[in-house]
């Protein structure tokens, strides 16, 4: 350290000491390379995230958990799968410890679908493998993915957000059907394939 | 050391070229994450800019939901676990329980202690479920002729006190949230099917542990105490569940569960709760002796 003096001309270093350039030059080469790599990484991100619409979800809607029960769009009733006029589907779900209701999601194949998401006590995870589904369900606020499953065909979804001492139990699975399997329905009817 | 004495000095430009490196990063990752990423929205036009920055920001107005038809209204339970209600279970007044309390012997037996199939023990039971159940009655969210006649005819207030003083009778139903710790030793190779719901749950079926909720180890707001509970009590509220002819747990807790299972283990899950009362949990011993 203190015996290396740049100022005096410099005396021929002892064994097994590396010139100051070549320190430089290597730390260069590889800062070069970790911005390489950084810059791969970001164009990963960027290009599957355009290209699959894997982004994060950047919905925010806001919602009282406590009371979904009582009324409005979280109600009871109201959860399952809606088809909108235009052929497009909105499901809507609630994540709480731990049970996702439905429990069982029937949809089209080939529709375009809103998941609509809120939790009514801790933060729960809703991942769809082999799909651009994935989001955290918050309490306080309501997660909307879109999606359109090209292939029919079971999609298991356990909670992937640790949730407490039941989360292992917590698990749902959507079941895209062929079309001719979904009957058309009123505009006023949810449809699930939970067990009744 | 006359590098490091250098680092503050003019001359140095890596100072610089941080601070643009950060800058850099940090004006990519805002440009790309509110002008890029969020602009495309699968099964919808593309947002133009100024829509995007608002809504990754959540500033947008238009983003509620469709106003599509919805069915009609039916609300599994009138309560909700707000603090207004926490309050009024809190408020509970334990004498005044206890006069109220008079009424339940017949069915409920002396201080809460069920003998009968029909009607659950209630000593022990946490307030808030029975607040809840009570009000479930009296709105005719849960059905039960005697039940129902019964909370008619009981205030809010008049719930709240009986409820504290039944849950105040420590000798039977272990209390709930005290009692945190999770029993270990069991998992889903646990042979017995009922230990292995209670304690592990089918993770297959979606069946949490029933333990999560209904403890020890866990708890969940308005879920009662079942160790040492009436064993047929126990079947005919899991069948009910399952047929859909009690309606009253909020968004399904327990329904869904209860679909799940078959005949035999709602057998097997209430005779081992209802044995529990023999042989109570290692957890609570000492927590309920033997009925008198």
């Amino acid at each position: 350290m203190a015996e290396i003096d740049t100022k005096s001309p410099s005396p021929p270093l002892p064994d097994g000491i590396i010139p100051e350039e070549a320190i430089t030059r290597a730390e260069n080469r590889w800062l070069a390379i970790m911005l390489g790599m950084l810059g791969v990484m970001i164009a990963v991100i960027v290009v599957t995230g355009v290209s699959n619409s894997l982004h994060p979800p950047s919905n925010v809607e806001t919602i009282d958990p406590v009371t979904l029960h009582l009324g409005g769009e979280f109600a009871e009733n109201n959860l399952g799968t809606a088809v909108d006029p235009d052929a497009s589907v909105t499901v809507r779900l609630i994540a709480e410890q731990y049970a996702f209701v439905p429990d069982c999601t029937r949809i089209p194949v080939g529709a375009p679908v809103k998941f609509r998401l809120t939790s009514t006590d801790v933060i729960h995870g809703f991942l769809l493998p082999a799909t651009n589904v994935n989001t955290m369900v918050v309490p306080g606020f309501i997660a909307e993915v879109r999606t359109t499953f090209s292939r029919p065909g079971v999609y298991n979804m356990p909670c992937n957000e640790f949730c407490g001492y039941g989360h292992h139990g917590m698990s749902a699975r959507v079941e895209v059907v062929p079309s001719e399997q979904f009957p058309p329905q009123d505009a006023a009817e949810r449809t699930s394939c939970a067990k009744q | 050391m006359a590098r490091d004495r250098n680092t503050v000095s003019p001359i140095n430009p890596w100072p610089k070229v941080a601070w643009a490196l950060v800058a850099g990063v940090a004006v990519i990752s805002i440009g790309l994450g509110f002008g890029v990423l969020s602009r495309y929205q699968q099964n919808d036009p593309t947002l133009d800019l100024w829509s995007a920055i608002c809504r990754g920001l959540g500033l947008n107005a238009d983003i509620a939901p469709a106003k599509e038809s919805e069915p009609a209204l039916r609300t599994p339970s009138r309560i909700a676990w707000t603090t207004h209600t926490l309050d009024q279970v809190s408020a509970g007044d334990v004498r005044h329980g206890s006069f109220i309390a008079m009424n339940c012997v017949a069915c409920h037996g002396q201080n809460g202690l069920s003998k009968s199939t029909v009607a659950p023990t209630l000593a022990g039971m946490d307030a808030a479920a029975i607040f809840k159940q009570l009000d479930d009655f009296r709105f005719g969210k849960r059905t039960s002729g005697v039940m129902e006649a019964i909370a008619k005819t009981l205030s809010v207030r008049d719930s709240a006190d009986v409820a504290a003083y039944l849950a105040a009778q420590k000798d039977r139903l272990p209390p709930l949230p005290p009692a945190r710790i999770p029993e270990s030793g069991h998992g889903p190779r646990e042979s017995d099917p009922a230990k292995r719901l209670v304690y592990a749950g089918d993770p297959r079926r979606g069946i949490a542990p029933c333990s999560s909720c209904h403890g020890p180890g866990g708890y969940k707001l308005g879920a009662p105490a079942l160790h040492g509970q009436q064993a047929a009590y126990i079947e005919r509220q899991l069948a009910s569940f399952a047929q859909g002819l009690r309606q009253n747990d909020i968004f399904e807790q327990m329904r869904v569960i209860a679909r799940q299972l078959t005949t035999d283990e709602m057998q097997a899950l209430a005779a081992f709760y209802a044995g529990a009362l023999q042989s109570p949990p290692t957890t609570h011993a000492g927590a309920h002796e033997d009925a008198p």
